[in-house]
């Protein structure tokens, strides 16, 4: 059953490369392609029970989800499924305004489902070089969804994010074969298998762990887009279609940075290894942190402050595993949730507003509250939401992350993190309302009429944010705890 | 025999001897390149002709210059007949840097005094040919001090010798790798410091393609005769230097016989005197600004050399590390090169080399099913399909763009040219050469494989075309196939498999894009593509 919430998407991709096909029909296929994966996996986790004893497992042994896993995987399955109903309206939009043609449709879903596909594989691996061919080829697959628009720009962002990425994750493949090395000095056999590494993790040398973790980290870091390797992120995610930058960055940078912590258990075994990744992670994040809210403030085009901010927010994170523990565990967890719900949904709210203005420059846009109030809000909400505000997850996670770093005894962490999320703060409700209020020219606006699978997308996301943090953290946190043991298990 | 250095004796007898056979030395190669251009050429015995005639001329010497001009060739002589004497070529003894030092400096002498000459005459060609040696010299000067320094590792004796002395006997010493770079290192220095092609022709008649003929070019009569003599004594002291370091055949026949000594150092110096004129008859006159690289290049070579010396690698002398030291002297030698066939033509090589490695491995014992998919992926792909994939491309962007990939990357707005790509390069040999042995592994492929991946970084990160950093990315998976052979570590076959398919996607995605690219560019040089710059 668990092989489905991968094959369907590949089977479907397939379906979409046939010559015949009309657009109309690639969408659908791909819509209920994403349904039925995300219908898969519910299935699967419901009848799974208990998956931290049982971890579910597949495809002749290559898939093997655990709480962690099944954590990760069902946040990319929820956000693709409301990415795929996004999209639908947005490429119509897009091709009546003679932006793209419409026979290349069938490609974009291809890629889209394939691209879905490789992500999923990742979060769902059993062995770790699985995990490394299966980001490998996420990158392959959205190198031409970043060029979709064919002009100098996008294909400059698309060859920036193949070269870096690739080499970023060739790098990590020397860590893999470092670690393997280590592992077969402590005599250990089929190195690679994730469960067998954690079993055996007491018997490696700690040189190796340190120095194999460090190249990891330096190679999937590319891929998560920590400062100073984050340079492909703001071109990748502001030249891509809507659709495709809030797939990357809700759920691209989530399956980069899980192949990174899938290693953590298993040098976190030993305490001086640990300290020393601890160390790498409050490092690179708190330099991810400073360098992207500093330069929120000089951005001019949407997408690429959305952009920054995810570096941003992927540095949080990454303090969050630094501070480590069960607090900063929590909140780094609740922070990888509630920015793919908020990410996407801001790019979302983003590509609407540029499809009304047809302009993604912040300052040409002014004035959406007085036209559609409500959603004119919700705009200004949401930006500031990612920032770390009420209503939003995002806000809880911050929390207990200050409260991780205050206990812990970082009192120097925690003013620097107060400090840059209040400056991303102002930046962000600066632009966010320069765009809402302000003066109104009607004859500027495009003739756009988001459809109902758009609506539903922008306000489905918008509710589970809210629920997320207002009216269920509780539910959350339950969901995240037995990921949570996953990861510091045996420390 | 114990060489006595307090003695005149001996230095006087092998200083008039080599003296005695240095125009014969010349005779040879001038009568080689006369074969080579498929002409008699004059007989071997000409030199020795001219030089008589030259004694027998009389002398014109400029009104303008001082006794500068008149002291230089005398100056050069008597330097030129010291350093002969020191070195022990002809009489076995220990090898001391400090010897070395003064026999590469003593030609310095020579060379400091013929520039002033050339520069006392006061003609315009004069002061081109002086400047031109001065930066040569500069050049060279690094490469041998580097030699001299990777000799003092062997603390005074023979390397060649030293090596031998390995479990494994000549064999090892013949495939070790410091030896090869060394030799190759010290060749090149040696045809820079001579003034022999690709340096600089001693046959041309162009002014302005000369260099140590312009700084002659005011003497005359038997000033003339001391200079010319003087130079092939200096081409026989060399030859002698390269032979007693690293191929001391004539130590090598252990009679004391003084007459048996001589005639095999004749010998070998015939013998290198033939592979020099072979080697100039195919080689054209570099441009100024490649002769600097390429002795960069040796610089390069030399501190690789020296870097194997001094690291604890044990096993040092067997053909997989030969052959792995080759594919990293390949993706050194890729930045240097500039067209693109030859720029293949280096890939295929390497990954031939790493073919045979592999199939070395195998041979050994390690026969398991993802060291055969290895060897059998690498033929298949790296050595047929890759490069007939790039062929197509190459021929398909220069029908579109007229793109020959030739240019120098300096004017292509790469952040660094060829000169400063080499000294990152020994930078980074440095830098796996510390990590190495912090994970505690004393197999020699580890620092080279770790210095192929990051010199494939490096060629990524300097190169402008598309098309070189595609190839650069290919040799950064050369040496990441090689990794796990250095490490010794089994990789589960579905890995290798899924990788192997990763690679060829990412060869078609990257030919796909520099489709793109140089669609909407005018040329696929990704300097041209700079719309995404943030505006400070």
């Amino acid at each position: 059953m668990i092989e489905l919430v991968v094959l369907i998407p590949v089977a479907a991709a397939l379906l979409c490369l046939l010559p015949q096909l009309r657009p109309r029909h690639a969408e659908a296929i791909a819509l209920a392609g994403a349904f039925l994966s995300s219908a898969a996996l519910l299935a699967a986790a419901l009848s799974a029970g208990d998956i931290s004893q049982n971890p579910i497992t597949g495809l002749f042994g290559m898939i093997r989800v655990d709480a962690l896993g099944l954590l990760f995987t069902g946040v990319t399955s929820m956000v693709a499924l409301f990415v795929f109903a996004y999209s639908r309206s947005y490429m119509q939009e897009e091709v009546r305004e003679r932006v793209f043609e419409e026979k290349r449709m069938g490609a974009y879903y291809s890629f889209m489902l394939f691209f879905l596909a490789s992500m999923l594989l990742v979060t769902m691996a059993s062995d770790l070089l699985t995990t490394w061919a299966a980001l490998e080829t996420t990158t392959l697959t959205s190198v031409f969804l970043i060029s979709f628009y064919d002009n100098r720009k996008s294909i400059e962002a698309a060859w920036k994010y193949f070269i870096i990425c690739s080499l970023g994750i060739t790098i990590a493949l020397v860590g893999l074969m470092i670690l393997a090395y280590g592992m077969q000095q402590a005599g250990v056999q089929e190195s690679f298998a994730w469960e067998n590494a954690l079993a055996n993790a007491q018997k490696i040398n700690p040189l190796y762990l340190k120095i194999a973790f460090a190249f990891i980290f330096v190679g999937y870091g590319t891929k998560v887009g920590l400062v100073p390797l984050h340079v492909w992120l703001p071109d990748a995610h502001s030249q891509a279609p809507t659709p495709v930058s809030a797939l990357l960055s809700g759920v691209l940078l989530n399956a980069a940075l899980y192949s990174i912590l899938r290693l953590y258990p298993i040098a976190a075994q030993n305490p001086d290894a640990l300290a020393f990744i601890s160390s790498l992670f409050v490092f690179f994040g708190l330099v991810s942190l400073a360098l992207a809210s500093l330069r929120l403030f000089s951005q001019e085009n949407y997408k690429r402050l959305l952009a920054y901010s995810s570096v941003e927010n992927m540095g949080i994170i990454c303090l969050g595993i630094g501070i480590g523990g069960p607090l900063g565990m929590l909140a780094a967890l609740f922070h990888v949730v509630s920015h793919s719900i908020i990410k996407p949904l801001a790019f979302f709210m983003g590509g609407m507003v540029s499809l009304l203005y047809g302009t993604k420059e912040i300052s040409k846009i002014t004035g959406i509250a007085q036209k559609m109030p409500m959603f004119g809000s919700m705009f200004v909400l949401v930006n500031v939401g990612i920032t770390g505000s009420i209503p939003f997850g995002t806000f809880i996670s911050e929390i207990i992350l200050l409260a991780a770093a205050l206990a812990a005894g970082n009192y120097a962490i925690a003013a620097l993190l107060v400090i840059f999320t209040t400056v991303a703060f102002g930046s962000f409700l600066l632009k966010s309302s320069h765009m809402a209020f302000g003066p109104f020219a009607s004859n500027k606006l495009r003739n756009f009429e988001p459809d109902f699978l758009m609506k539903a997308a922008i306000f489905g996301l918008f509710l589970l944010g809210i629920t997320a943090g207002l009216l269920m953290p509780q539910t959350l946190i339950g969901l995240i705890n037995p990921a949570i043991s996953v990861l510091l298990r045996g420390s | 025999m114990e060489y006595d250095l307090g003695g005149i004796i001996y230095p006087a007898l092998q200083a008039a001897f080599v003296f005695a056979i240095a125009p014969l030395v010349i005779g040879i190669m001038r009568k080689v390149k006369a074969t080579f251009q498929s002409r008699t050429g004059a007989p071997i015995y000409q030199p020795y002709i001219d030089l008589a005639k030259l004694f027998l001329k009389g002398m014109v010497v400029s009104e303008t210059s001082s006794w500068v001009f008149l002291a230089a060739p005398i100056a050069t002589f008597a330097s030129v007949a010291i350093a002969v004497g020191i070195l022990p070529i002809m009489f076995a003894g220990s090898v001391l840097p400090s010897t070395l030092i003064v026999f590469v400096y003593l030609f310095a002498i020579g060379r400091f005094m013929t520039a002033l000459s050339a520069l006392d005459t006061g003609s315009a060609f004069g002061g081109i040919g002086a400047s031109r040696e001065m930066l040569f010299a500069a050049l060279i000067e690094p490469v041998l001090f580097g030699a001299i320094i990777f000799f003092a590792t062997f603390g005074g004796s023979v390397p060649l010798v030293a090596l031998a002395s390995s479990p494994n006997g000549y064999l090892s010493a013949i495939v070790a790798p410091e030896l090869w770079l060394a030799a190759i290192a010290i060749f090149i220095a040696i045809l820079a410091e001579t003034g022999r092609l690709p340096f600089d022709n001693p046959a041309t008649h162009l002014e302005l393609t000369m260099v140590h003929e312009a700084m002659i070019l005011d003497n005359s009569g038997p000033m003339l005769a001391l200079i010319e003599w003087a130079n092939a004594a200096k081409i026989v002291a060399f030859f002698g230097f390269f032979a007693t370091l690293l191929l001391p055949t004539h130590l090598l026949i252990s009679t004391g016989n003084p007459i048996f000594l001589a005639a095999a150092f004749c010998a070998t110096i015939a013998a290198l005197a033939l592979i020099t004129a072979a080697i100039e008859s195919v080689t054209p006159k570099l441009r100024l600004f490649k002769i600097s690289k390429l002795l960069i290049f040796s610089l390069v070579l030399s501190l690789l050399a020296f870097l194997i010396r001094v690291s604890d690698g044990v096993q040092s002398g067997s053909l997989p590390v030969f052959l792995s030291f080759l594919m990293l002297v390949t993706a050194i030698y890729f930045i240097f090169s500039a067209t693109f066939k030859r720029r293949l033509e280096i890939f295929i090589l390497q990954s031939a080399a790493l073919a045979l490695i592999l199939a070395l491995v195998i041979m050994d014992g390690d026969a398991s099913a993802d060291a055969m998919w290895r060897l059998g992926s690498t033929i298949v792909f790296k050595l047929i399909v890759v490069p007939l994939l790039l062929l197509k491309a190459f021929d398909g962007l220069r029908s579109e763009s007229k793109d020959t990939l030739n240019t120098d990357p300096v004017f292509m707005g790469s952040p660094v040219g060829i000169s400063g790509s080499f000294v990152l390069c020994g930078v980074l040999m440095m830098l796996s050469y510390a990590i190495a042995p912090i994970l505690g592994i004393h197999n020699q492929m580890l620092p080279a494989a770790f210095s192929i991946i990051l010199i494939g970084c490096l060629i990524i990160a300097t190169k402008s075309h598309v098309m070189l950093q595609l190839m650069g990315f290919l040799i950064l998976e050369n040496g990441l196939v090689l990794l796990p052979t250095a490490l010794a570590v089994q990789v589960p076959i579905i890995g290798e498999i899924i990788a192997l398919f990763d690679t060829l996607t990412l060869v078609a995605v990257a030919l796909v894009l520099m489709f793109k690219i140089s669609a909407m560019a005018e040329s696929p040089y990704t300097a041209n593509l700079e719309q995404l710059r943030e505006e400070r």
